[in-house]
């Protein structure tokens, strides 16, 4: 899925600065300290290309639920230009003196018709790329960076779920519900207002089947 | 008396006054931390689930059809809990509150504690060629690192200091 792709990036289809980039996170990888504080390992962001893949939110109308490989798995999200703003990894000379920095962007690269049957169709999907070949130590500390980053902004903790309002958001359903039809809108079950109520048809919980809410052991 | 969890997460244990009327600095690592798990039950708590976290990194991996780096090596997950527990001391010492780790493998199969707080990042990095740490803090453009070497008391107070603020 982060293989090298050489093509250039169509103009008209450039990932903007504001645009919210998901990222699915192993519950192993992931511990909730408190309400507001966690830590996202950088293993988070390993990729065998050193190109991480993200998933553009828009493109999948906001629903951090739709980048999920496993319900254990947590979402967090990074923004577009906090990334290309990053130039403080650099990669030094073999006589200690600092080479320029490293600037990084995020490219689309979707999937469509790819080699390996397993890997579906991803409309969404973009890469964090280098602007060079990036080292190894480089990398890791770029790893480092995007994990940093993540652990403000967590979309979903590992198996919270996603609930879904329509325009009048008194009443949360599952995605499947047919009361839904046209704009709903998702939501992570723990933003949910405590005014709202479930939908008394498809029952939507806000937990998978391993609640763990507040954290993972790793 | 059970550990309090404050609103940042960390846990406020047995105050510094109760570890030094338990044991000495003169006793072995291992006597110091059956001293005080003996003593109060908080501590034991929090260190054995520790040791269980740190132990379980054995079997990293198995099973991840995206993952194929061998695990920890035994003395690395020795020198891991052993580190750990040196940390966990020097902590009450200095009277400050305990962040449970996030416990992980790296890919060259080392183990490692990763803590972030308030803004600050602290990355221990534990092979059988030591053991090193990583600061982070800062928001891009302004991204600041430090990296160094984790083997002291000294050190490793200081680690703490900074990442609990």
């Amino acid at each position: 899925m982060s293989e090298a792709d050489p093509r250039p990036t169509p103009p008209e289809d450039r990932v903007g600065d504001d645009e919210r980039l998901y990222r699915s996170v192993r519950e192993k990888l992931f511990i909730r300290h408190s309400e507001t504080e966690v830590t996202v390992s950088e293993h988070a962001y390993n990729d065998p290309a050193k190109q991480p893949s993200v998933d553009r939110a828009r493109i999948i109308g906001s629903d951090p639920q739709r980048s999920r490989f496993r319900d254990g798995d947590a979402i967090v999200s990074l923004i577009a230009g906090q990334v290309r703003a990053i130039e403080s990894i650099v990669q030094y000379s073999a006589t200690g003196k600092p080479n320029e920095p490293y600037r990084f962007d995020v490219i689309p690269r979707p999937i469509k018709d790819h080699p390996d049957p397993n890997i579906p169709d991803n409309p969404a999907h973009a890469q964090i790329e280098a602007d060079r070949e990036i080292s190894g130590s480089a990398f890791e500390r770029l790893k480092r960076v995007l994990a940093f980053m993540s652990g403000s902004s967590v979309e979903l903790d590992p198996y919270e779920q996603v609930v879904y309002f329509t325009r009048t958001k008194k009443i949360y359903h599952k995605r499947t519900c047919h009361y839904l039809k046209n704009g709903q809108r998702p939501v992570a079950f723990q933003k949910v207002p405590t005014a709202a109520r479930p939908c008394s048809q498809c029952k939507p919980e806000g937990w998978g089947s391993e609640p763990s809410p507040g954290g993972s052991d790793g | 008396m059970p550990a309090e969890i404050a609103a940042t997460g960390f846990r406020v244990l047995a105050p510094w006054e109760a570890r030094t009327d338990s044991v000495t600095h003169d006793t072995t690592l291992e006597e110091q931390i059956r001293a005080l798990a003996d003593k109060f039950d908080s501590h034991r708590a929090v260190l054995s689930d520790l040791a269980r976290r740190i132990d379980a990194l054995r079997t990293w991996g198995e099973e991840w059809e995206d993952y194929d780096a061998a695990p920890p090596a035994t003395p690395t997950i020795g020198l891991a809990d052993e580190w750990s527990k040196r940390l966990y001391l020097d902590v009450l010492d200095i009277g400050r509150p305990w962040l449970d780790p996030l416990v992980t493998a790296g890919e060259g199969g080392e183990v490692m504690f990763e803590w972030q707080l308030r803004g600050r990042r602290l990355t221990i990095r534990v092979s059988e060629a030591g053991v090193e740490y990583s600061k982070l803090w800062g928001t891009a453009p302004s991204l600041h690192f430090e990296d160094g070497i984790a083997d002291t008391r000294q050190r490793r107070q200081s680690l703490w200091a900074w990442l609990a603020g």
